[in-house]
């Protein structure tokens, strides 16, 4: 976290006090990244930077609804932004992910891992 | 027998799944590169794990743009310097200017096959003739 910021003061209230929030007002920037490569089958072992979320059931009732595009993943969680940055914990969640053409449900629990070992992950099942 | 193929199909996926993965990782680094570098870093970070988990090449268009010391994003112009040199061996310098790291590729082997067509056309006598 960076305090001393250059622009304002760093936790001040009302405001997201994470990393890439200077991405919040501008998630067009992850409009159509992936252009088709992600499927219902890979899903599992492909990038989720840059897909469009929408959180669908969760444990913790703020957290459903919550919507926008991946920015960061990391073993427990996802960094979604929307006009705000949230981090979404993976393993509590189901999350739909939207990739244009087709929707997908994944629960959460699958996801658990970080993003170079979610590669390895259930080859064989 | 069987059970072999199956994994090696398995594994031919899986490298595909990761060359795929990095692409996306660098095109979306150079998208937020402007916003945020930090997070552009980031996403290297990630690319450069998934590429050394899943052993594959990294991708010709992708090799020079990040830094092999401290693993930023660059982009020649902003945070990076790009020189051409001849002296000991003709190379391509690259300065990272975050943390000052200079990486060289050398392009001797272009140059020699550039030298040899040359000669080779001059001598079948359809190439460009400089000397009437």
């Amino acid at each position: 976290m960076r305090r001393n910021g250059k622009e304002r003061k760093d936790r001040t209230a009302g405001r997201p006090q994470r990393q890439g929030q200077e991405v919040a007002g501008r998630a067009w920037i992850f409009r159509g990244a992936h252009r088709g490569r992600v499927t219902r089958k890979n899903i599992i072992w492909h990038e989720l930077i840059g897909l469009k979320a929408k959180v669908i059931r969760a444990s913790h009732p703020e957290l459903v609804g919550i919507e926008g595009y991946v920015l960061d993943e990391t073993r427990n969680t996802l960094v979604l932004v929307g006009d705000r940055v949230w981090v979404v914990p993976k393993d509590v969640v189901e999350i739909e992910f939207d990739l244009g053409n087709e929707k997908i449900r994944v629960n959460g629990k699958d996801l658990v891992g970080r993003p170079e070992m979610r590669l390895k992950k259930r080859w064989r099942k | 027998m069987g059970k072999k193929d199956i994994r090696r199909k398995e594994q031919r996926e899986k490298k595909r799944i990761a060359r795929e993965r990095v692409e996306t990782l660098f095109t979306l680094a150079e998208r937020v590169f402007p916003y945020s570098p930090e997070l552009a870093n980031r996403y290297v970070e990630i690319a450069l794990s998934v590429q050394q988990k899943a052993k594959i090449r990294m991708p010709r268009k992708w090799k020079r743009r990040y830094c092999k010391k401290c693993h930023s994003f660059l982009v020649p112009g902003v945070n990076a310097r790009v020189r051409l040199r001849d002296k000991p061996y003709p190379h391509v310098v690259i300065t990272c200017l975050n943390c000052g790291n200079i990486m060289r590729y050398p392009y001797l082997r272009e140059k020699k096959a550039r030298r040899k067509y040359a000669s080779k056309s001059t001598e079948n006598g359809n190439g460009p003739d400089w000397t009437s």
